[in-house]
């Protein structure tokens, strides 16, 4: 004997069959439809294909699927005063990711691994004569703590100059970006986007300048010129995780300005050593992650013209600093490498421990 | 296919129970049979014949078992060990063919002998649990406790039966044959079906996958310390406990709404007072297995010492759940505690003034056996032992708390409060059998609580989609 349901009003049976001939009344012309929209039915069904794609277009298409979302969201937004899992609602609209908050109980561990890989990547780059200049971007939610609406955790602010004491330690070249990002600028000249993971056009620029700054001797004899083209209007990344009706947190999901810019470089600065076939000025190789790939922000467009050279971007988007480097040193088919690598590395990578374990309902998910 | 799934709920049920209704009744083993196979090959169509093939084994082995049970024992029982060997060397194969050779290549390495790889070999979904009924089957007819299945279908089916196919709760032969010939079908077993049903999709949609982004944040954590290591693996084994019995539910649920009764599974494992006791409330279904095919016949048949064979059965259990170290070690360590349980006496002393300190000491060594368990690797769950014991620092709750939806706390929050009232209500039954309880009739409001809960958990998978019940790995 266990103290389980025993018995059930008629009611519920009765409501529960309504209910399944409703969703029968849904359910099989969307079945058919599918069926004849078929040509390899029976292969793709072998492979087991088939009933995934149907199973993933037939949740896309409920239609209950975008009033549940909205009723969460709403729900979410309304009680909580929260997103989606992975952003956090700041002050003034400002929307942050989580991974710039969450870091790891053993941070001292997980760093010592971060800095024995990144001397690893060093390490292959100088064997191969070329010299690494890492270049960490400040987090958005340490150069902007004040939309945060909470104390940021003590060792998120430390992070950066922690990174930069070690690195200084070592003598491993670098650019102190914070410095220069925790410099009062005008709103208008903000650094980071309000609802975006990214810089600002205003902040890749600084970032170009500050390199150049700290480098002087990467100058070339190049000339780029940047024009500011026109305005267009932007919708941040983290606002997809705002998943209210209309009308309901909209601050939070409002795009942005951002300026569209486009650098040009003047061919009558070319030296004639680089025409006649001598190598002359190889460039210098940017490799990084969305901050350098995506063109809206125009990293690589800036820092040509700080440097005054060309700059071929290696940038792999969504898979962390890694990867970009991992790509561009498998890279071996050009003639020529330049002397210097410039390597855009987002710091918020280092607050995820490089062994993150995978659990087991995520094991699961993938097998599915 | 899942049960939590849209597919299932808007499509495959309503569809299905149409079809199994207008059938004849002499129809519907074979509507089931038709009905499972189609539900299983959804996931993986090749792994339907291997099915089939264990299924068609088995019966023929029934067959042979019951014809010779008593006019040749002994070739019935070399029938016997050699249907047993089939089923064992198929789940051996396919379930730890691939850390047998990882073992070996790790022992063979150091001698300096080659190694060898085998293609990575794919579990199919469900074979631990199928694979014991058609043990329990033929064991059952050789034993002379059930008779062997008329036709081929009306053994496919109950081998099949798709409500219990990928998870349980395990089925004895015996008690389905009597149901696939006769059984009930009536509004009053539907809609109490239905009920279950809906409180199964609740537990799991609603609690357990609100749970999963903060257990699996905390498992992700290589290195946890001694805060975030007991809060997380208390997180992931209340969101196990709502996935596995939010399944069993909806397993029994959909059973009675077929007209089947299935075996209970869960009983408020939390209320443990040790070990012993856990196991006589959580999966009862593989207790009760365990029992009747390893333990006592290891006891009877063999003359094995109690406390040898009660060794043994756990740490098969401990197998059975996975094939990694970490489950070795879970089965070990809970076979060493039943046992110090028994030389103690721990069990049979049930009432003691220091019942309170026992509940809280037996939850806190489950949740630390719950590191073997949620992570199913050693060296991951010895990291988690670690920071359990304060060996990795205090650990830091903050940034979890801040990178956890507030909606994810306030599901942790129902997840505990539901415990307590479900645990209130066990005792208070027990206690005094016969006392209404909560749920124990679905009308009135307490419907109308039902489905308000079954509303948000539909709302939250459409918005959300599925994501598979946690059992199926084992």
């Amino acid at each position: 004997m266990f103290p389980v349901m025993t018995r059930a009003s008629r009611w519920n049976g009765y409501l529960f069959c309504l209910l399944l001939v409703a969703m029968m009344i849904y359910g099989v012309p969307q079945l058919l439809r599918y069926a004849v929209s078929q040509d390899q039915a029976l292969t793709l069904y072998l492979d087991g294909e088939l009933a995934r794609d149907f199973e993933g277009e037939f949740d896309q298409q409920l239609p209950l699927r975008d009033l549940a979302i909205r009723f969460w969201g709403n729900l979410r937004y309304l009680v909580f005063r929260e997103g989606e899992n992975g952003v956090v609602l700041g002050q003034q609209h400002w929307l942050y990711t989580t991974e710039e908050l969450v870091y790891p109980s053993r941070l001292d561990t997980v760093l010592t691994g971060h800095l024995s890989r990144i001397g690893e990547f060093r390490e292959a780059l100088a064997r191969r004569q070329q010299q690494l200049i890492l270049v960490p971007v400040p987090m958005k939610v340490a150069t902007y703590p004040q939309y945060l609406g909470r104390t940021l955790p003590a060792p998120v602010a430390r992070l950066y100059p922690r990174l930069i004491e070690t690195l200084n330690q070592r003598q491993w070249p670098h650019v102190d970006l914070a410095t220069a990002f925790h410099q009062p600028v005008g709103d208008d000249e903000r650094l980071f986007l309000a609802r975006d993971t990214h810089w600002s056009p205003r902040g890749a620029r600084l970032a170009a300048d500050t390199i150049a700054r700290t480098w002087p001797e990467l100058q070339g004899d190049r000339s780029f010129r940047t024009e500011r083209l026109d305005e267009s209007r932007y919708q941040g990344d983290l606002t997809g995780f705002i998943l209210t009706s209309d009308g309901l947190a909209e601050g939070y999901k409002a795009s942005e300005v951002v300026p569209r810019f486009e650098t040009h470089g003047d061919l009558t600065t070319v030296t004639s050593a680089a025409l006649f076939g001598d190598q002359g000025d190889r460039g210098i190789d940017l490799v990084g992650t969305s901050y350098s790939k995506i063109e809206r922000w125009h990293f690589a467009g800036f820092l040509q013209q700080a440097l005054a050279r060309e700059v071929s971007t290696f940038a792999v988007e969504a898979r962390g600093p890694y990867a970009a480097m991992e790509r561009y040193l498998a890279d071996t088919h050009r003639d020529a490498q330049p002397d210097t690598v410039i390597w855009e590395f987002p710091v918020r990578a280092l607050l995820q421990p490089l062994d993150q374990r995978k659990s087991w309902q995520q094991s699961l998910d993938e097998q599915f | 296919m899942i049960f939590a799934s849209n597919v299932f709920l808007f499509l495959y049920l309503p569809l299905f129970l149409a079809v199994y209704y207008l059938a004849r009744p002499q129809w519907r083993s074979l509507v089931i049979l038709a009905g499972s196979y189609l539900f299983y090959a959804w996931w993986r169509p090749d792994f339907l014949l291997l099915f089939v093939a264990v299924s068609y084994w088995n019966y023929a082995f029934g067959r042979w078992l019951h014809q010779y049970r008593q006019s040749a024992p002994r070739l019935a029982f070399r029938l016997l060990t050699v249907a047993v060997i089939g089923n064992l060397a198929v789940l051996g194969y396919f379930k730890y063919a691939n850390f047998g050779v990882e073992v070996l290549n790790d022992l063979l390495q150091p001698l300096g002998i080659d190694t060898f790889t085998l293609e990575h070999i794919i579990l199919p979904l469900g074979l631990s649990f199928y694979i014991f009924q058609a043990i329990s089957y033929v064991v059952d007819v050789y034993r002379g406790h059930a008779q062997p299945a008329r036709h081929f279908v009306d053994f496919a089916a109950y081998i099949a039966l798709f409500p219990q196919l990928i998870a349980g709760p395990i089925l004895h032969y015996r008690t389905i044959d009597r149901q696939l010939r006769q059984r009930e079908h009536s509004w009053e077993l539907f809609s109490l079906g239905a009920s279950r049903f809906m409180l199964g999709f609740i537990k799991k949609v609603l609690i357990a996958d609100s749970l999963a982004p903060l257990a699996n944040r905390f498992l992700s954590n290589p290195d946890p310390g001694f805060a975030d290591a007991w809060l997380g693996t208390a997180v992931a084994f209340i969101q196990l406990y709502f996935d596995f019995s939010g399944y069993s539910d909806m397993a029994i649920g959909l059973g009675m709404m077929m007209g089947f009764r299935f075996a209970e599974n869960f009983n408020q494992p939390f209320l443990a007072m040790s070990f012993t006791e856990f196991w006589r409330r959580w999966h009862l279904t593989l207790a009760d297995f365990l029992q009747n095919y390893v333990y006592r016949p290891l006891v009877k048949a063999c003359g094995v010492n109690a406390g040898r064979a009660l060794f043994v059965t756990m740490l098969l259990s401990g197998i059975w759940h996975g094939a990694s170290f970490a489950f070795f070690f879970f089965g070990l360590v809970t076979a060493l505690m039943m046992l110090l349980e028994r030389r103690f006496r721990w069990v049979t002393t049930p009432r003691t003034p220091y019942n309170g300190w026992r509940h809280l000491l037996n939850l806190l060594l489950m949740i630390m056996m719950m590191g073997f368990f949620t992570t199913g690797d050693l060296a991951h769950s010895l990291q988690i032992h670690q920071g359990m014991l304060g060996l990795s620092g205090p650990g830091y709750l903050e940034p979890y708390l801040l990178a956890s939806s507030r909606l994810t706390l306030a599901f942790v929050l129902v997840a505990v409060v539901w415990l307590v009232i479900a645990g209130r209500t066990n005792l208070r039954f027990y206690a005094r059998e016969g006392a209404p309880y909560l749920m124990q009739e679905v009308r009135g409001w307490q419907a109308g609580l039902l489905w308000l809960g079954f509303a948000l958990a539909v709302s939250r998978l459409a918005a959300n989609s599925f994501s598979p019940f946690l059992y199926f790995q084992f």
